[in-house]
């Protein structure tokens, strides 16, 4: 679908990030952190949100984005409780486009790779955009980053579970209703949609961030 | 398999069937969600119409439309 209008495949893997990632603008930011904001049910469209909205579109696109998010919801959420299987329609054009890049392609999303080291990974970092984060390697759902914030951590929920494995410093970690202390080697786990962030933490913070399983997340057995 | 079986396309009103077919030429199959909407044909038009409806309101980028229902869809755990 994204393809196909033309949405290069970078955007499209990159829509977790919206909020950092440079290959969004601020009109895409202000849309999709109002999405985010009427979709997460431990968010709310607050007045600030809503004048940023305005400023970034008419009154009368306003009610059209406004509305496509609604409508949205309603389809995804039937879907979800009918269990409608994907058809990969996003799919489609992507893995064409994968397979006519190549070996290439193959290095840079770490696809086959079995092992990853602290130095090789943030190597990576900054990204040529600023990133704090790179994608190291993945199998399957299973997709491994390497993360540095640095003086604030800009991050949005993520729409699958996601383990953090700190490497070095130590901090605070807002985790949904919950507050951690962590430090070098603790795991963080993160379930899908939940609103989390490093807090106060030191500036030679790296940690490993594994995402793995469905869009939306396991449920817990 | 979803929880509830869809129509068979072949059997669904002529309307419906066109529409279902028209998705098939476009996606290889119809969607499955509508097949399912199907099995009551006035939810069926209603959920078209308000497709059609933004569809062609045309306000906004279309790009931006797709990146919105892929995050929205993402957040609630649907992976169309």
């Amino acid at each position: 679908m994204g393809s196909e209008l033309g949405i290069p495949n970078e955007k499209i893997l990159a829509l977790e990030e919206y909020a950092t990632s440079p290959l969004y603008d601020d009109q895409e930011r202000v849309a999709l952190e109002y999405a985010d904001a009427i979709t997460l049910s431990d968010r709310d469209v607050d007045e600030g949100l809503f004048e940023r909205v305005r400023g970034g579109f008419d009154e009368d696109a306003v009610v059209e984005l406004t509305t496509v998010i609604a409508w949205e919801n309603s389809s995804s959420k039937f879907n979800r409780a009918m269990g409608v299987p994907s058809q990969g329609l996003w799919k489609r054009g992507w893995i064409k486009t994968r397979r006519r890049n190549g070996v290439g392609d193959e290095a840079r999303t770490g696809t086959g790779m079995r092992k990853a080291t602290v130095a090789e990974a943030t190597e990576r970092l900054p990204g040529p955009g600023g990133e704090r984060s790179a994608k190291v390697l993945g199998h399957g759902s299973m997709e491994v980053k390497i993360y540095a914030p640095r003086g604030t951590d800009p991050q949005t929920p993520h729409t699958r579970d996601e383990l953090y494995v700190v490497v070095s410093g130590s901090g605070e970690f807002a985790n949904g209703p919950e507050r951690h202390s962590f430090g070098p080697g603790d795991v963080l786990f993160v379930p899908a949609g939940v609103e989390h962030r490093f807090e106060d933490f030191a500036d030679n913070l790296v940690v490993w961030v594994v995402f793995y399983g469905p869009e939306g997340g396991e449920v817990d057995s | 398999m979803a929880r509830i079986e869809g129509v068979d396309p072949g059997r669904a009103e002529k309307r419906i069937r066109a529409v279902l077919e028209a998705q098939a030429d476009k996606w290889g199959a119809p969607l499955l969600n509508h097949l399912i909407y199907a099995r009551r044909p006035s939810i069926f038009r209603g959920v078209r119409g308000m497709w059609a409806g933004l569809d062609t309101s045309g306000l906004l980028d279309p790009r931006l439309v797709a990146l919105v229902n892929r995050r929205v869809a993402a957040l609630n755990g649907c992976v169309f």
